[in-house]
């Protein structure tokens, strides 16, 4: 069959493709450590020449761990974090480091980083900021650069050195300056206005007399609320969903999760669009 | 002027021993044994008692000494000036509690005041102006009501039925009969309401005596210029409160809504409102420019202080910065800027401005038109500024209606105009993204809940409104609710800080410095609000100067 035999033509040429992507990677290995850097430039943003200046940066990071780079145009995945995951699960055994996508379909950068060590260096804080660092230079096109700062700026952490987030520091400059000013003004209002006196205050200082007779009470309205007497003392009526039960979900805190696609995959990271 | 029996020099009322103290040799003798001179004595059994006026002539008030003294300053408008006495028969009024708390002790309770409140200005906390507290004898009625007729309240009971809880609401008709003595309101429109009330109570009950112009010796007394009248509401609030909470606990019923209307009718007074004379220390401060004044005051009898204490703009900003250290110590280490989250934070701290600011300035348009007054409103004091009388002019008295099916109507149309809002935001909502195409993303649902959260609460309220003009009803409280043209000149700062966050989560450029710079302005402005805020502030622990205009006309004459 004609069509079928075009099909196959598409699906032969696709693989040539693929592999011929495929061949586009650069490796190293750390002679004293045992750790890798690899490049796999998929989506061929790279030239060989830059291939190489990024491997350099790379090298410094296999001191503490694992180190990838990959470069994609199209995403199977569901995003941006769980393809960079899944590459790093599958090429590196040790399971320590970072690995960084440049995802072209989503126009996403993600750093995803490996439990442990690297993780106390490259919280998700952190890697948050190394990628918000460079996604500028990114949507420019100078992937090169954008990888090579990203590496950098993870050896820097690795090595425990700051990175810089200038314009973190004047929002959260102001920030506390406006929480300041709020919490401030709370204290001087209620130093500052006169009190009120209840009319139960007022009615101490009066003579009372009081007496009454036989009262008569009517039913008006009458309501049934359910409030389990398992459930406690609270007794606030209202809705009341068992919310006890159920199992116990670990829901892990910020750090290590489990990826969905199945890689085991621990730790955290941080990406950005670009 | 008393003269001592013993040598001749003048005596003074003594709050500790409760009686009249020699100056010069200390001999003490009880007012009550007290003979006034023959002269007297004629008056006083036509109940009058004879004492100076002394005049402000910057202010007009007025207050009255029974010695020949001279006094050097004013304590409603704190001038400085040497005030014009003149003879006068006054009223004797039916009691006086004598001063009880001296003016050291007066003057201790207020520094435990002062030193509470951080960014009090220095001259509030300074010697010389602290000293300036004088004992005034306040003019206030002591009503007394009672009731002899069948009250109807409600009350709700609480009980457990299994895995129920039973909620019954019941009407309790009881007859009730009951008295109350001694509620006291002060009857000078010069003694401001929000102070007197923060020194209440005053326990005639303990500690009144028969008035003697005796007990007056060594102090001052405020004329009073108020009937009866400005207050009996107010009392009858207090016994009404009173009476339903009885009602309610004799029972075991616990609380429930009481309709205050219906069973103040039920309450009935005595002719026999008393006057009298209470014990109140005295101060005022003017603000540094001289144009305002506040008040400091503390009760004679029980030593509670209240004062006005306006905020020092430095102090306070030191004090936002001090705080804003730890605070820029602890963001840095938990929280991590993302441009959402700073757009997020932005808009959350300029609602919140937005809610503190509009709140001040209900006040303030309240406080500068006397409407939160009933006393300087009674006795016909209308505000300096001629936008204010304007403003006071405008404002009329809430009215009741029954008119409940327009309410009904009024009800359902607002319920449905969220409804019918909320489908054409998630229409335009759908549109935008797609026009634009933008995935439907967490921001676009954001800005787009805030925005019709926005214009349904606008739209709602106008339809409320035009409905309630339909019934004939005014605003619940038109007086206490400042003009929107009046509010908007401070509160764009706070729309706009919404406006720019709001604006930046749509349009979602890339660049991350767009987000943040949006927001630093944001910041900025809400900083800026904060400003007004503190402005607003002291207008409402200060007050204009007191006017010669703006007391009431014929009241003297
Ligand atoms: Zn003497
Ligand atoms: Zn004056």
């Amino acid at each position: 069959m004609r069509k079928h035999r075009i099909f196959i033509l598409i699906l032969l040429a696709m693989l040539l493709f693929s592999v011929s992507a495929l061949a586009d990677t650069e490796a190293y290995t750390n002679g004293e450590t045992g750790y890798t850097a690899l490049i796999e430039d998929d989506a061929d943003l790279l030239s060989d020449e830059e291939e190489r200046e990024v491997l350099e940066t790379m090298i410094g990071m296999t001191e503490y761990g694992d180190c990838g780079l990959k470069t994609i145009s199209e995403n199977p995945k569901s995003s941006a974090k769980a393809y960079a995951e899944d590459f790093f699960y599958q090429n590196f055994q040790n399971h320590t480091g970072v690995a960084f996508l440049i995802d072209m379909e989503n126009r996403e950068l993600y750093l995803a980083v490996s439990d442990g060590a690297v993780h106390n260096a490259i919280t998700d804080a952190k890697a948050l900021t190394v990628v918000d660092n460079v996604y500028t230079m990114a949507s420019r096109g100078d992937y090169a650069g954008t990888a090579e700062k990203v590496f950098s700026q993870c050896t820097s952490l690795m090595r425990g050195e700051r990175i810089a987030q200038p314009m973190k520091f004047i929002c959260n400059a102001l920030l506390a300056l406006i929480i300041g000013l709020v919490i401030c003004f709370e204290v001087a209002n209620k130093a500052a206005t006169p009190g009120e006196t209840t009319d139960t205050e007022l009615i101490t200082a009066a003579a009372v007399t009081f007496a009454a007779g036989a009262a008569a009470a009517n039913l008006v309205n009458k309501r049934r609320t359910y409030s389990p007497i398992s459930s406690g003392s609270s007794g606030s009526g209202g809705s009341h969903h068992s919310s006890g039960g159920g199992g116990f979900h670990s829901s892990g805190g910020g750090g290590g999760f489990h990826s969905s696609g199945g890689g085991g995959f621990h730790g955290g990271g941080g990406g950005h669009k670009f | 002027m008393i003269i001592c029996p013993g040598c001749g020099a003048d005596m003074k009322f003594d709050p500790e021993k409760q009686k009249l103290v020699c100056q010069y040799c200390d001999k003490e003798l009880d007012p009550k044994d007290y003979r006034a001179p023959k002269a007297a004595e004629a008056s006083e059994q036509q109940g009058y008692y004879t004492a100076t006026i002394y005049t402000c002539p910057q202010c007009g008030a007025e207050i009255l000494s029974t010695e020949e003294t001279v006094a050097t300053f004013c304590s409603y408008c704190g001038t400085s000036v040497i005030l014009e006495g003149r003879a006068s028969e006054q009223e004797r009024p039916n009691m006086v509690i004598p001063f009880r708390i001296g003016k050291k002790d007066a003057e201790a309770s207020y520094r435990r005041l002062v030193k509470q409140a951080l960014f009090a200005p220095n001259d509030l906390k300074a010697d010389s102006v602290i000293e300036k507290f004088r004992g005034i004898y306040m003019p206030y009625w002591v009503y007394s009501l009672e009731t002899d007729e069948e009250f109807k309240v409600r009350g709700v009971t609480e009980v457990r039925n299994g895995d129920y809880i039973e909620k019954s609401t019941y009407e309790i008709k009881s007859p009730v009969k009951a008295s109350f003595e001694g509620i006291s309101f002060d009857a000078s429109s010069g003694f401001a309401d929000n102070l007197s009330d923060a020194i209440a109570p005053f326990r005639p009950k303990d500690h009144a005596v028969d008035f003697d112009p005796a007990y007056l010796s060594g102090y001052y007394a405020d004329a009073g210029d108020l009937s009866p009248d400005v207050y009996r509401d107010d009392a009858k609030e207090v016994a009404v409160d009173n009476i339903a909470a009885q009602i309610q606990n004799q029972f075991n019923y616990s609380k429930y809504s009481v309709n205050r209307s219906d069973l103040k009718k039920a309450i009935h007074y005595n002719d026999s409102s008393k006057s009298a004379l209470f014990p109140v220390w005295f101060m005022s401060v003017r603000n540094k420019k001289g144009d305002r004044i506040s008040y400091a005051v503390v009760n004679g009898e029980t030593g509670k202080a209240a004062a006005e204490i306006p905020i020092d703009f430095k102090k306070y900003l030191l004090g936002a910065l001090l705080i804003a250290v730890p605070v820029f110590v602890l963001l840095n280490l938990f929280l991590t800027a993302t441009p959402f989250k700073m757009l997020l934070a932005s808009t959350v701290l300029a609602l919140l401005s937005y809610v503190i600011a509009d709140r001040q300035l209900n006040k303030v348009y309240a406080r500068e038109m006397f409407l939160d007054d009933k006393g300087k409103k009674a006795a016909g004091k209308v505000p300096v500024d001629k936008k204010w009388q304007e403003a006071a002019a405008q404002a009329r008295i809430p009215e009741k209606s029954n008119k409940t099916l327009i309410m009904v109507l009024k009800r359902m149309t607002q319920v449905g105009l969220w409804i019918v809002m909320l489908a054409v935001f998630l229409m335009l909502a759908g549109v935008v993204a797609s026009v634009l195409d933008i995935d439907v993303s967490d921001s676009l649902a954001v800005s787009t809940i805030g925005a019709y959260i926005l214009t349904t609460v606008i739209v709602t309220r106008k339809v409320g409104n035009w409905f309630n003009k339909k019934a004939g009803i005014q605003k619940k409280e038109p007086a206490v609710k400042a003009k929107s043209s009046y509010k908007s000149k401070y509160l764009f700062k706070q729309l706009a800080a919404v406006g720019i966050a709001a604006l930046m989560l749509v349009m979602r450029p890339t660049d991350d410095y767009y987000y943040y710079i949006a927001a630093g302005v944001a910041f900025l402005l809400i900083v800026w609000s904060f400003y007004d805020i503190i402005r607003q502030q002291n207008l409402l622990t200060t007050r204009k100067l007191p006017h010669l205009n703006a007391r009431g006309g014929d009241e003297n004459a």
